[in-house]
């Protein structure tokens, strides 16, 4: 799996400049080969723990190092040395590790002991492995836009150095892309929770999230975010200034200098960070083609989407356009996983699940047609949504089923479980991965007993009743819009039965001219039914489907404010018992009887209820934020929505109401009724 | 079959299915004026003939033998008349009519009927005040009356009775005593006069019914008028009997537009009941409609109330309840005016197309009756022949023969005259009929439609005025300003298109409505100028009619 994802990205990689194509090809042999990984990582294991001390780019594991690596030769633009490097240990290794080996087994092999080598520290290896990526970024980027003319010149003046430049620096660009990828990262995280505390030296060093099993999605979000920060910046080309510093770098002594670069990018990246330009905007995605597949026990509707990016300087969506097909369980898998992977946020949700009959009905898949275009549609207009790398696979990949597990494993958002267990009440139903419960649900808080803690923050209250108050507004409002669509179209039914007697009745013939009156007024019975018809299909089409959109969205907002109130759940649970911990500490502290093992284990154990509670009390903070201000965009958007529906609905009916005059007014003269 | 009559050259003229009373057959009366004046002295010598002794011309007995063949058969009767020019004789003529309906062809009766008022009583039993004017009929003592008020159901007492009495009219059905309206209103009153007015007009244009002594009864006496003539009973079978009798094949019609006529007014008597019920049912799902509605407009309102953020939005609900609001009540009044121009029109209709049904069936019975009386006839002249033919013969069976067979022929004659008359008057009152169902589907799709139309613009009108609220929410305008700059010095296409000089949307200038308002008012004005001049029925029964509109 690691080997498709890389190949992916060599591919996108070489699209641009062909005239790497040998170079890259060598190197991608040796990547496959697998040559020089496990050396390193060997050398890592005697080394960890010196590494750790300093958290510099030396001790990086796997694919760290080698970016380091290449990095540092980068730097020193001594590619030469370095792809003889390469090429010596190649032979070397090749001699020395016999390669009767499935390559596989043996790729498989060495993520495992990767992971476990890295896990407690991913953080913090991140965070410092994420600097260096920008740092290559920069020069990388200035070294993709060689193909426009623009940038030329510039390259150019750095090009002289070295004859070799060019593909160094496509070898350092190679490796960055290397990290858009996660799956060991991820893998890391998820083994984490099992493996990773017992063995794992660095558990004390920083707020350690393997501790506490629930803890792992948030980490992991925390992971997807720095994962993120690194792709944010890949397509940021980078300011005069700084390439300038860049060029001085690159002459320049290794280590230090790339340290001053990385603060300078890290700035950099808070700043974009908060005005992101990504791919989001430009994304055009159409769903359509609902194919029925499969056969009688296991068919379903398959929908094709269709994704076309105009924004050619992005770099999280690759290629310019992607056909896919998906099945309704892949967009509520979508969903689930935005929900897990980005908490706090309004997911736009998918439709509403349907019973088993009806749902091949034209209209129904129709309207859900609909419904998942507007969803995409509306995930990608969000900028941090659409550059969700899962989100990304959902447009692009094609090995969906296969991917859609790995990286829901990955982030243990237990997406598919969520989607299968699944809301009929979307609304009120707690994930299904952590049963601590939210007020709602009973049996899951009388489980694990927590105590209902009052809101400390009105706002929420507030908002917590307005939105009640909302659904269960729009939810009468859309029952009676409903009531009004059948009861059309029973009126609908005896307009057409009026039609029909009538068109009898000048069957009859009792006068020429009588029956010609006749016939036409069946006809323009007819009509009416077309208009009546027209009429509730627009009704259902605007209001009715704006509401049930927004009935859903309150669902996903519901579900935001639980997430919240778990986290401050966790959160109070870990405060009382960190006092409880203090008091006892002081009391034992006080009493200088007491074993000093004692004092020191309670010491401990306070230090970590205090790591705990500056974690979830940021957690809970930022959800919070978070929280603010997507309930302030749900305001906004909702006076939107409404409004445009409202104002369709107005002026369609207004249409057919002309319509309707028009065929009376027709047939009133047509028929010359004036002189009757 | 062998039966030859010597008196039933008239049998004859019964049998041509090309006959039409009125003389715009060319092709047939050529020979018919040859022929009458042969034939006439021919039935009045041997009508002498049968009174005095049973023989008779054995040529005649053969001919007439031809006759009563077709006529009982029915069977090659078409060609027959094609190839013998004496067939043609038994076209009703216009002189046999002029003989048998003098009714139709003297205009000197008049009868006036003006509806004044309906006056209120139990809701079911309404009083009608009306006044009339007589002019040229006899027994009647005054030449005008005034104030002559009969409630409900005398009225219906009166219908009955004619409809009983009066065997070859289609006598008209009485209005029903409530419309769809909301009972009391001034809408119900307005429809109701009309209904009336129409009703006592057609009474009054009908020549055979103007000369129905009752009328005389019902125009002459005091409050508290009951049917005189109460005895009259059915002169047909009623009740099972007419059950079985119509269960019989249908005798044979020598006249194909009167045969067909009542299929036709079956199948048109059925879907009008059909269409009622329709009417019924849509009536039930718009009420519906309309209540679901309303109650939507008192969603919108609890949202308009909910809706504290931004104030453009809260406006938009409270207009958008308002307009649902007002949808829920025109289509109150929608579902009112469609049932009372289409329902109760077309229930109107139903009733008299099965009394007209009612009547075409009455005349096939006598028909029959004929039919049966002919066949005794036969019978008894066969009994009479074989006496004749006796060596010794019986003075008193002779006469008993004889004279019975005078009877039947006379009872023969009798319902002979009968059916003609009907068949006769049923040809005039068919195309009559026809023209009054005609007038009536257009008058009630004419105001179906204006109601439609009106319906319509006033929606279109209510829904294009809130248009604004809807643009003025956010500085974007709305939907309508996508994409545009310069949003503030646009102007919003918020013009109402039902302008003075015509709908904006279509290029056609004609408005339904605005037609009929200038025709009422048109009316209005000559009415005020022409106060002297003397409302004729007609006029007055149009006037009425429109106004309900």
């Amino acid at each position: 799996m690691d080997e498709d994802l890389t190949a992916s990205h060599w591919d996108d990689v070489l699209l641009p400049s062909k005239n790497d194509l040998s170079v890259s090809n060598h190197f991608h042999s040796l990547a496959i080969d697998d040559p020089h990984r496990d050396p390193e990582v060997k050398v890592e294991e005697y080394d960890l723990d010196n590494d750790r001390d300093d958290h510099n780019d030396e001790e990086t594991p796997y694919d760290e190092g080698e970016t380091d690596t290449a990095l540092e030769l980068d730097r020193s633009s001594q590619q030469g040395l370095y792809s003889s490097l390469h090429r010596s240990f190649l032979p070397e290794f090749s001699a020395s590790a016999p390669s009767e080996f499935e390559q596989e087994e043996r790729r498989q092999k060495n993520a495992a002991m990767v992971d476990q080598l890295t896990a407690g520290a991913d953080k913090l290896e991140l965070e410092a492995a994420s600097r260096l990526v920008l740092e290559i970024d920069s020069s990388a980027a200035l070294f993709a836009d060689k193909g426009s003319p623009i940038k030329i010149d510039s390259s150019s003046n750095a090009a002289p150095q070295s004859p070799t430049r060019a593909p160094a620096l496509k070898n350092g660009k190679l490796r960055t892309k290397r990290f858009r990828k996660y799956p060991p990262l991820t893998v890391v995280t998820h083994l984490k929770g099992d493996v990773a505390p017992a063995n794992d030296p660095l558990l004390s060093a920083g707020p350690d999230p393997s501790k506490d099993s629930r803890l792992v999605s948030g980490a992991s979000d925390k992971q997807k975010e720095i994962v993120k920060d690194m792709n944010a910046p890949l397509y940021d080309v980078p300011s005069a200034s700084e390439s300038q510093a860049q060029d001085h770098i690159g002459s320049g002594p290794l280590l230090p200098s790339s340290e001053i670069s990385t603060e300078e990018i890290i700035l950099e990246n808070g700043r974009k960070g908060k005005q992101p330009t990504s791919s989001a905007s430009y994304l055009k995605i159409s769903v359509g083609d609902p194919v029925k597949v499969g056969d009688i026990t296991t068919a379903h509707i398959v929908y094709q989407i269709r994704t076309v990016n105009d924004n050619p300087d992005s770099t999280v969506f690759q290629g310019s356009e992607s056909i896919v097909s998906r099945r309704y369980k892949d967009f509520r898998w979508i969903y689930h996983q935005l929900q897990s992977n980005h908490p706090g946020r309004i997911i736009p949700p998918p439709p509403a699940k349907q019973t088993y009959i009806g749902r091949f009905n034209e209209n129904f898949v129709e309207n859900r047609r609909m419904s998942l275009e507007k969803m995409l549609s509306k995930i990608s207009k969000v900028s941090c949504l659409a550059d969700d790398p899962d989100f990304i696979m959902f447009l692009t990949s094609n090995d969906f089923a296969n991917e859609s597990k790995e990286r829901e494993s990955a982030s243990g958002s237990a997406a598919s479980h969520a989607s299968l267990a699944d809301d009929d009440n979307d609304s009120s139903s707690p994930s299904v991965i952590s049963s601590s419960g939210g007020p709602q649900g009973f049996i899951s808080s009388l489980f694990s007993m927590a105590p209902k803690i009052e809101e400390p923050d009105e706002f929420f209250a507030n908002k917590k009743v307005y939105i009640q108050d909302l659904e269960f507004n729009l939810k009468t409002f859309s029952k009676s819009l409903e009531m009004i669509v059948t009861q059309r179209v029973e009126t609908i039914s005896v307009v057409e039965q009026l039609s029909s007697s009538f068109e009898e009745l000048a069957d009859v013939e009792i006068l020429k001219k009588t029956k010609d009156l006749l016939s036409a007024f069946a006809n323009v019975n007819e009509k009416l039914k077309d208009n009546l018809e027209r009429v509730n299909l627009q009704e259902q089409l605007t209001l009715g489907f704006t509401i049930e959109e927004y009935l859903r969205i309150i669902g996903s907002i519901k579900y935001v404010f639980e997430t919240r109130t778990r986290i401050y759940h966790q959160l109070h649970t870990f405060q009382s018992d960190l006092s409880k911990k203090e008091e006892s500490l002081e009391k034992l502290t006080s009493k200088y009887k007491s074993s000093v093992d004692k004092i020191n284990m309670l010491k401990f154990e306070v230090d970590k209820l205090q790591q705990k509670v500056a974690y979830f009390s940021e957690n809970f903070k930022s959800i919070s934020e978070t929280i603010r201000s997507e309930l302030d965009t749900f305001e906004i958007e909702k006076i939107d929505d409404f409004r445009n529906s409202v104002e369709i609905y107005i002026e369609s009916s207004i249409e057919s109401q002309k319509e309707a005059i028009e065929t009376w007014e027709t047939f009133y003269e047509r028929h010359n009724l004036s002189s009757v | 079959m062998a039966s030859a009559i010597p008196y039933d050259p008239d049998d004859f003229e019964n049998n041509n299915p090309f006959a039409e009373p009125e003389d715009n057959a060319p092709s047939p009366n050529p020979p018919l004026q040859y022929l009458t004046p042969h034939q006439h002295p021919q039935y009045h010598q041997q009508y002498q003939q049968t009174q005095t002794q049973t023989q008779y011309d054995q040529s005649q007995a053969h001919f007439q033998a031809q006759g009563t063949n077709g006529a009982n058969d029915g069977t090659g009767n078409v060609a027959e008349s094609h190839v013998d020019p004496e067939q043609l004789t038994d076209l009703l003529t216009k002189k046999e009519l002029l003989k048998l309906l003098p009714e139709r062809f003297q205009k000197k009766y008049l009868l006036k009927i003006t509806l004044e008022s309906i006056e209120k009583n139990r809701p079911t039993n309404p009083i009608i005040r009306f006044s009339a004017e007589v002019q040229g009929l006899p027994r009647y003592r005054q030449s005008t009356y005034k104030d002559i008020r009969r409630t409900y159901s005398e009225v219906v007492k009166f219908n009955q009775y004619l409809t009983i009495s009066n065997l070859e009219v289609f006598v008209p059905v009485i209005p029903l005593p409530q419309t769809s309206y909301p009972t009391g209103g001034e809408d119900e009153t307005k429809h109701l006069l009309y209904l009336w007015q129409e009703w006592f007009d057609r009474i009054a244009r009908n020549p055979i019914l103007i000369t129905d002594e009752e009328l005389v009864y019902f125009i002459e006496s005091d409050f508290g008028y009951s049917v005189i003539n109460s005895k009259r009973r059915s002169a047909v079978a009623s009740g099972f009997m007419r059950k079985t009798l119509k269960q019989l094949s249908v005798p044979y019609d020598p006249f194909l537009d009167l045969a067909e006529f009542r299929p036709m007014v079956k199948s048109s008597y059925l879907l009008c009941q059909k269409i009622h019920k329709i009417m019924e049912q849509s009536q039930k799902c718009d009420r519906l409609l309309s209540a679901l509605v309303s109650e939507l407009s008192t969603k919108l309102r609890g949202l308009a109330q909910f809706e504290q953020v931004h104030p453009g939005m809260k406006n938009m609900w409270e207009k958008f309840s308002k307009v649902a609001q007002t949808q829920a009540e025109l289509t109150l009044v929608q579902l009112v005016t469609d049932m009372v121009s289409i329902g109760d029109g077309v229930e109107a209709l139903a009733n008299d197309l099965f009394e007209v049904k009612e009547a075409l069936t009455n005349r096939h019975l006598i028909m029959r009756e004929y039919l049966q009386a002919q066949a005794q006839t036969k019978a008894k002249q066969i009994h009479a022949a074989k006496l004749k033919s006796r060596s010794s013969l019986d003075p008193i069976k002779v006469d008993e023969a004889i004279n019975s067979l005078e009877m039947s022929t006379m009872a023969e004659e009798n319902l002979l005259r009968q059916v003609k008359r009907i068949s006769g008057e049923m040809r005039f009152e068919r195309k009559e009929e026809i023209n009054f169902i005609e007038k009536k589907f257009h008058h009630l799709l004419k105001s179906f439609t204006l109601n439609r139309v009106d319906h319509h613009r006033k929606l279109l009108k209510h829904l294009e005025s809130i248009r604004l609220d809807v643009r003025i929410i956010d500085a974007k305008g709305g939907l309508s300003r996508l994409n545009r700059d310069n949003l503030t010095q646009m102007k919003h296409n918020l013009s109402q298109s039902q302008a003075e000089g015509g709908d904006s949307w279509s290029s056609r200038t004609f408005r339904s409505l605005a037609v009929e308002e200038a025709e009422k008012e048109d009316r209005i004005k000559k009415r005020d100028e022409s106060i002297p001049i003397k409302v004729d029925a007609e006029q007055a029964a149009s006037l009425l009619g429109v106004a309900t509109f």
